[in-house]
C-alpha cells in the first residue's frame, strides 16, 4: 500500500511540474559541479587533477551526491566500478572489496581520507556526514603517494569550506521503519580571507528487521555528530584548514538471520556503541615554485562492540570487546611546480598509534556442556567433568601500539606526447602486542565407573594468568612506474602502470579467545600446543598490479569514458588456517596466493541539456592460486566475498521551470546498482547470484528549498550482503527491501 | 698385657668394625647414580599387534619419567601422546610403574597394567598393559608397551603395540 501511495505521490508531483511552464532555456548550472578548492585536497595535493591521471578513479560531485541522497561511504558502494562495500553488522564491520582484494579482519585494503584526515582505523570508516562536496574513489594500489594499506584504493572525501559557500543548510529527512536524518550547517566568513562552519547531524532508525524471540527491532540506532571546521586564507599563496568533528553512535542487534530457521533469533544482547574525536590541520603554501603541504592528526576511537555471538536463542556465549585508541599522524609534502618537462613531488609520513582493548569472552551454561564438556568428556565417560558455575570468563586484555615513518617520491617527465612516471616509497612500521588471559574456575571430576553409585573423584581447579609482549617490525620498498599518452586533441589520454602494493601485517586479537580455549582443554589433559605469535600474527599481504587504461573525453556529445583492465598478482595472502594435526583452534598465516583479473568501464554523459548519465560496470575474476588451510586446498576456487560484477547505472532528468512557476525545477533520478556474483566461502559451496536494486527520487526546487520523494529498492528485490559460520551454524545478513521517504532541504546563501 | 698389645688388639677391633661398616654400607639401599628426573625425545611408533605393516610413527610425544625412591614406584608422563591417526593428542601420565635399577646405573621399568591418568583423570578407555622400559646410562631410553583402546561397546577392542625410542635432550 505504501509503495502504491508512493507511486501515486510520484505521479502527483510530476504532474505539478507539468502545469508549470517549463523554461525557455538550460544552461548548464544544473550539471553537476564541484564546490572545491583543490589545493586543500589531499588528491589534488599529491595526484593534481585525477581524470590526467595513469590510473582508474571515479568522482562524485556534490549534486550527484545530493542526488543519490549519499552520507556516508558505504553509499557509494557499486557506483565506482569493482568498488563494493557491503553493509552488514554494525558500523564497525567496513569491509571494502576492490578489484577482488579485500579483508573482514584488521588491516583495510582501502585507504579512506576525510577532509585530508586519514583514518586510520577501518572500524571507524562508516560514519554518516554532512555536505559532502566530493568523493573520489581511486583503485589500484595507492601505497606510493598514500601509504599503509591502500592497496586497493584510496577513497576521498570533502567537505563543504566555508571559504565557498556562506549560508546555512539545514535537511529534515524522514522514512521507512521510524528513520530520520536532521543536520543544520552554518556557513560564514568572520573576515574576508578567514570562514568558519559548524554543522550538526543527528540521525535514528527503528532498523528493517526485528528479532523473532522478543519481536524486537533489530539495527535500530541513534547517533549524533558534530564538525568545526575553520578555513583561513592568510595569503594568496597559503591557505590553513581545521576540520574538528566529534560522532556517537548507538546500534543495537546484528541482524544475523539464520539459515537452518530463516529468522533472526537470538537471546543476548548485541549492540556497537562508537564515539569519535578527531582533529586534521592541513596547512598549503607556495614557496617559489614549490607547494608545500603538512597535513596532521588527532584520532580518538572508544567503542563497545558486544555479541551475542551464536546467533540462536540458546545461552552459548557471549563476546565483548571494549576499546579506546589514540592515533596521530602527519604527513609532509613538497611539489616542484616549475619545470614543463620535469615534475616532482617528495613526502614524509610518520603515525603514531596506542590503543587499549578488553576483549572478555563469558562461555554460559549450553555453551559450557556442548563446546566443553561435551568435548571433554567423549574419550572419558568413565571421569566425566562438570564446571563448577555455569559460566566460565576468558578475560583478554590488550595494548597495541604501533609506530611507523615512510619517506617517498615521485617524478614525471614528459616527451611530447608522452609523460612517465616513477615513484618510490620506503615504509617502516614497528608493531607491538602486550597482553594478558586470564581465567580462573574449578570443577568436578565423577566417578561413573559404577553408574548405580556415582560418586565425586576429585576437584580441579583451573587459574591461568598469561602475560607477554610480541613485537614485529616490518620494512617495506614500493615502487610505482606509470607511461601515459595523451590522445591528440582533447580526446583523452591512455596508460599504463605497473605498480607494488601492500597491506600491513600484524596481530588479530580476536584470535585470543582461541589461544585461552586451547589453554582450558591443555589443562584439561588435551595437548593442543599453541604459539602464541603463531596464531594471532600475520605478515604484510603484498601485490603486484599491472594495468592499462584510458581516459577518454567528447566534449561534443557531452562523453566522459574511462575503461581499464588490470591483473593483480597477490601474494603471503593474510588468511586464517587450521594447523596440521590440531582438533581446535586456528591460526592467523600468510598462507595464501591468488589472483585477480578483470576490467572496468565508466561512462558519464550530459545529453542535451536536461539528461544526466552515469554507467559503472566492473568484472573481477579473483581466484586462489594457491591456498591449503591446513584441511581442505583451495586452489582454484574463487575469493570469497568479493564480487564478480559490479554495476550502476543512473539516469537524471532535470526540467527547469519558468519564473513564476509553482517550483523552479523538477529532477527524477533513478539508479540501478548491480552485485554478484559474491562467493561465501572458500570452497565456492554457496552464493549470491548477480542482483539489482533500483532507486528513484523527485525533487523539486523552489527558491532555497527543495523537497525529495525517494524510493530505494523499489522492487523490494531480496537479496544477502553477509554470510557466515558460527559453531556450525550459518547465518546470512539480508539486505534492506524497499523504503521510501521524504527529504526536506534548505539552503540559505548569505549572499 | 702388655699395653702396646692393648693397643694393638683395639686398632684391629677397630679397623675390623671399620671394615664391617663399610661393609654395611655396602649392603644398604644402593644410591642410585641416575637421575630421578629425565626428559626424552625420540621415536614413537605404533601398530595394531595383528597388522604390523600399518605403522603410526611420530616424534612429537615427550617423555618425562620420575624416579621417587620413597614408593620405589615410577611415572612417565607422556606429552602429546598420539598412538593412531585421529586420536586426540593427550598429555597422558602412567603412574606406579615398578623400576629397579641395576650395577651398571640401567633402570628398568615394568608394569603389567596400569590405567593411564591425563589431566588429573584415569582414563580406563587407553588401558596399558605388558609395560616394558630400560634406560641406560648413557641416557637412552626404549620402551615397550600395550594398549587396547576401548572407544564404543559397538567397537571391538584392538590391541596395539607401541614403542618408543629416545634420548635425552642434552
Amino acid at each position: 500500500m505504501v509503495r502504491r501511495g508512493l507511486c501515486t505521490l510520484f505521479g502527483v508531483v510530476t504532474a505539478a511540474g507539468a502545469v508549470c511552464a517549463p523554461a525557455a532555456t538550460v544552461t548548464g548550472e544544473y550539471a553537476d559541479t564541484l564546490l572545491t578548492l583543490p589545493q586543500v585536497s589531499v588528491t589534488a595535493i599529491k595526484s593534481g587533477e585525477l581524470q590526467l591521471e595513469a590510473e582508474a578513479s571515479t568522482t562524485l560531485g556534490h549534486k550527484e551526491i545530493e542526488r543519490l541522497n549519499i552520507v556516508n561511504i558505504k553509499q557509494a558502494s557499486e557506483i565506482a566500478p569493482n568498488f563494493y562495500m557491503p553493509q552488514y553488522g554494525s558500523r564497525m564491520t567496513s569491509s571494502v572489496y576492490v578489484r577482488g582484494l579485500g579483508t573482514r579482519i584488521d588491516q583495510p585494503v582501502v585507504g579512506l581520507n576525510v577532509d585530508n584526515v586519514p583514518v586510520i582505523n577501518k572500524d571507524n570508516f562508516d560514519f554518516d556526514m554532512a555536505d559532502i562536496t566530493r568523493i573520489e574513489i581511486l583503485r589500484g594500489p595507492q601505497n606510493i603517494l598514500y601509504g599503509r594499506n591502500t592497496m586497493g584504493g584510496l577513497v576521498n572525501i570533502t567537505t563543504l569550506s566555508p571559504l565557498s559557500y556562506e549560508g546555512v543548510r539545514i535537511v529534515g529527512e524522514y522514512g521507512s521503519r521510524n528513520s530520520y536524518r536532521t543536520s543544520a550547517g552554518v556557513y560564514k566568513r568572520l573576515a574576508p580571507q578567514l570562514g568558519m562552519a559548524l554543522s550538526l547531524m543527528a540521525n535514528g532508525t527503528d532498523g528493517f528487521f526485528r528479532n523473532a524471540l522478543n519481536n524486537s527491532r533489530v539495527g535500530k540506532e541513534r547517533l549524533y555528530s558534530g564538525r568545526w571546521k575553520t578555513a583561513w586564507r592568510p595569503s594568496a599563496r597559503t591557505i590553513v584548514e581545521n576540520v574538528a568533528t566529534i560522532s556517537h553512535s548507538q546500534q543495537h542487534g546484528y541482524p544475523y538471520q539464520s539459515v537452518a530457521t530463516g529468522q533472526i533469533a537470538y537471546n543476548d544482547t548485541c549492540f556497537y556503541r562508537r564515539l569519535t574525536v578527531t582533529d586534521g590541520l592541513t596547512v598549503n603554501t607556495r614557496v617559489g615554485e614549490v607547494d608545500l603541504s603538512a597535513i596532521g592528526s588527532f584520532q580518538y576511537i572508544n567503542d563497545n562492540m558486544t555479541l551475542d555471538q551464536d546467533f540462536l536463542p540458546l545461552d552459548y556465549f557471549t563476546l565483548t570487546q571494549a576499546r579506546h585508541e589514540w592515533a596521530f599522524t602527519a604527513d609532509v609534502v613538497a611539489r616542484g611546480r616549475g619545470g614543463e618537462r620535469y615534475r616532482w613531488l617528495a613526502g614524509a609520513f610518520g603515525f603514531a598509534r596506542r590503543g587499549h582493548m578488553n576483549a572478555p569472552v563469558t562461555f554460559y551454561d549450553y555453551g559450557l556442556t556442548t563446546l566443553i564438556e561435551q568435548n571433554a568428556n567423549k574419550l572419558n565417560q568413565d571421569y566425566p567433568i562438570r564446571w563448577d558455575e555455569r559460566n566460565l570468563l576468558l578475560d583478554s586484555r590488550f595494548i597495541t601500539p604501533s609506530q611507523g615513518g615512510s619517506l617517498y617520491h615521485e617524478s614525471s617527465l614528459t616527451f611530447g606526447r608522452w609523460l612517465l612516471t616513477l615513484g618510490v616509497r620506503w615504509d617502516m612500521e614497528h608493531t607491538s602486542l602486550r597482553y594478558r588471559s586470564r581465567s580462573a574456575s574449578t570443577y568436578t571430576i565423577y566417578d561413573m565407573t559404577d553408574p548405580a553409585n556415582p560418586s565425586v573423584y576429585g576437584n580441579r581447579r583451573i587459574d591461568i594468568d598469561d602475560t607477554g609482549s610480541l613485537s614485529k617490525t616490518y620494512n617495506q620498498i614500493l615502487p610505482k612506474l606509470t607511461a601515459a599518452y595523451t590522445l591528440p586533441g582533447t580526446a583523452g589520454s591512455v596508460y599504463a602502470s605497473v605498480v607494488k602494493g601492500y597491506k600491513s601485517g600484524g596481530y588479530n586479537t580476536q584470535m585470543f579467545s582461541d589461544v585461552l580455549q586451547q589453554r582450558i582443554m591443555g589443562r584439561l589433559g588435551l595437548s593442543e600446543r599453541y604459539d602464541v605469535d603463531q596464531i594471532i600474527s600475520y605478515s604484510p599481504e603484498k601485490t603486484w598490479n599491472y594495468e592499462v587504461g584510458t581516459h577518454l573525453s567528447f566534449p561534443s556529445i557531452g562523453l566522459q569514458l574511462d575503461a581499464a583492465a588490470f591483473w593483480i598478482d597477490c601474494r603471503d595472502q593474510q588468511l586464517t588456517m587450521f594447523p596440521e594435526g590440531s582438533v581446535t583452534g586456528r591460526v592467523m598465516a600468510n598462507a595464501g596466493r591468488s589472483r585477480s583479473v578483470g576490467a572496468e568501464i565508466v561512462a558519464t554523459a550530459l545529453v542535451g541539456n536536461h539528461l544526466t548519465l552515469r554507467a559503472s560496470y566492473g568484472y573481477t575474476n579473483a581466484k586462489f592460486r594457491r591456498f591449503s588451510n591446513g584441511k581442505t586446498d583451495f586452489s582454484g576456487c574463487y575469493v570469497p566475498y568479493a564480487p564478480e560484477n559490479t554495476l550502476f547505472l543512473g539516469a537524471t532528468w532535470t526540467q527547469p521551470f519558468a519564473r513564476g512557476s509553482i517550483v523552479d525545477r523538477i529532477t527524477a533520478t533513478v539508479a540501478a546498482r548491480g552485485v554478484g556474483r559474491i562467493r561465501w566461502d572458500e570452497a565456492n559451496t554457496l552464493s549470491q547470484p548477480f542482483y539489482m536494486i533500483m532507486d528513484a527520487s523527485v525533487r523539486a526546487d523552489r527558491g532555497d528549498f527543495s523537497a525529495d520523494i525517494w524510493a530505494d529498492n523499489i522492487t523490494s528485490t531480496r537479496y544477502s550482503t553477509f554470510y557466515f559460520k558460527s559453531i556450525g551454524n550459518a547465518f546470512l545478513q539480508r539486505g534492506n527491501l524497499f523504503a521510501c521517504g521524504v527529504t526536506l532541504r534548505w539552503a540559505f546563501s548569505f549572499n | 698385657m702388655k699395653l702396646s698389645t692393648i693397643f694393638a688388639s683395639a686398632l684391629m677391633v677397630a679397623v675390623a668394625f671399620g671394615f664391617a661398616a663399610c661393609g654395611n654400607d655396602e649392603e644398604d639401599e644402593k644410591i642410585p647414580e641416575v637421575p630421578t628426573e629425565n626428559e626424552f625425545t625420540g621415536t614413537t611408533v605404533a601398530w595394531p599387534a595383528s597388522t604390523p605393516d600399518q605403522k603410526f610413527t611420530s616424534t612429537d610425544p615427550v617423555y618425562t619419567l620420575r624416579l621417587d625412591s620413597n614408593t620405589k614406584k615410577a611415572t612417565l608422563e607422556i606429552d602429546q601422546a598420539q598412538f593412531m591417526v585421529g586420536m586426540p593428542k593427550l598429555d597422558m601420565v602412567f603412574p606406579g610403574i615398578d623400576y629397579k635399577i641395576l650395577d651398571n646405573n640401567v633402570v628398568l621399568l615394568s608394569s603389567a597394567n596400569l590405567v593411564p591418568e591425563s589431566g588429573g583423570r584415569p582414563y580406563p578407555i587407553f588401558p596399558i598393559t605388558n609395560l616394558q622400559g630400560r634406560v641406560k646410562a648413557n641416557g637412552t631410553f626404549d620402551l615397550f608397551f600395550e594398549c587396547t583402546p576401548k572407544f564404543r561397546p559397538d567397537i571391538t577392542p584392538v590391541l596395539h603395540n607401541i614403542t618408543f625410542t629416545g634420548h635425552t635432550a642434552d
